[in-house]
């Protein structure tokens, strides 16, 4: 039950069919994990406290550096703050009803399905590609719907895996040769990009929790220069080492070069 | 001259059932879009076929109200009733 000060709060998003009382109540009861509070996961947070998540877990290890507040803004005068505790804290100040969970350190294969697992959804907000497999193998493997993006410059990518859709590894089977990728330090990135894309992250979750439909077996890809928008079919991979259920553990994957499984 | 009791059904297509249960939300102090968001909450929390009477201080509000409640599929009918107005909705099945 809404009380006078949430209904308020929420007034704008309540009379919205999609979501009315029932779905307000649903965001106030769901659990989202947030792995990496930078460039995707600043933006994302911002949203998904904005809307009333009841609980935002925020993992990161590094410290708010001056090179980040060019599209981390909720960062805003706390350099050299962890970055998962900075987020904690505009949190805090943009809306009480969050409770919000730390990690202040980099999650790896040893933790990561006990955290996953205690969440309804989980957004990449990372920006490498071992993050990237090992976040989608926990993902599959404990069933927790994920929210993926990876951007670069003014281009941006998005895929949600969720009820048994084809998941990152059937898109990007191992990670390219490392040096092939430019990361984003050496090539750049748009604070836009970043803002764009974890939003739209932020907005996948929120439409997990509400039950609308989602971009699963697609993936989106912009190119923000030409405005061009497409949205690639996805086809799930019968013989995907990890959505095929093959994988039950992560003890034997090695998340480092090319993260293949074999 | 005008009746005091003036109704116009809104939504014409499903007659509004004067037997069904009915609750009754008082609406007179509140502005908008918290007139509207009010009587949509409570609708959600009702059964189906219940009825809902809403009051209002004033017409434009009421009709307001029964456009937007409209949109979402209740029946719903103004009632012009002394120094205000009312609202019945229906909630369909």
């Amino acid at each position: 039950m809404l009380d006078e000060e949430k209904i308020k709060r929420y007034s704008r998003q309540i009379i919205i069919p999609e979501i009315g009382g029932r779905g307000q109540t649903k965001l106030l009861k769901s659990k989202v994990l947030v792995i990496g509070a930078g460039g995707l996961g600043s933006p994302a947070i911002q949203y998904l406290a904005g809307a009333g998540i009841g609980k935002i877990g925020i993992a990161d290890g590094d410290v708010v550096d001056v090179t980040n507040l060019q599209r981390q803004t909720i960062h805003a005068g706390n350099l050299g703050m962890n970055k998962a505790e900075s987020a904690k804290k505009f949190v805090e100040r943009l809306n009480p009803d969050v409770e919000v969970e730390v990690y202040n350190y980099n999650i790896t294969k040893e933790d990561i399905l006990d955290i996953v697992r205690k969440y309804d959804v989980v957004l990449d907000c990372t920006d490498s590609f071992p993050s990237r497999f090992l976040i989608n193998d926990a993902c599959v493997i404990e069933k927790v719907p994920l929210v993926h993006s990876a951007v670069l410059r003014f281009i941006g990518e998005l895929m949600t895996i969720a009820h048994g859709s084809a998941c990152y590894r059937c898109v990007f089977p191992s990670a390219p040769p490392p040096g092939s990728v430019p990361t984003c330090q050496e090539a750049g990135i748009a604070g836009v990009t970043t803002g764009l894309f974890g939003v739209l992250q932020a907005l996948e979750a929120i439409k997990l929790i509400l039950d609308l439909d989602v971009l699963t077996n697609k993936m989106l890809y912009a190119d923000l220069v030409t405005m061009s928008f497409d949205i690639i079919e996805i086809k799930k991979d019968d013989n995907c080492p990890v959505c095929s259920g093959k994988l039950r553990s992560l003890e034997g994957v090695t998340y480092a070069e090319t993260c293949r499984i074999e | 001259m005008q009746k005091h009791a003036e109704s116009s059904n809104i939504e014409s297509n499903r007659p509004i059932s004067k037997t069904n249960k009915k609750s009754t939300l008082d609406l007179r102090d509140e502005q908008c879009p918290f007139t509207f968001i009010k009587t949509k909450l409570k609708l959600e929390q009702m059964d189906e076929n219940e009825l809902l009477e809403v009051i209002f201080s004033d017409e434009r509000v009421a009709k307001d109200v029964a456009k937007s409640i409209q949109s979402e599929e209740y029946s719903a009918e103004i009632v012009r009733g002394r120094g205000y107005w009312k609202l019945v909705i229906a909630k369909p099945d």
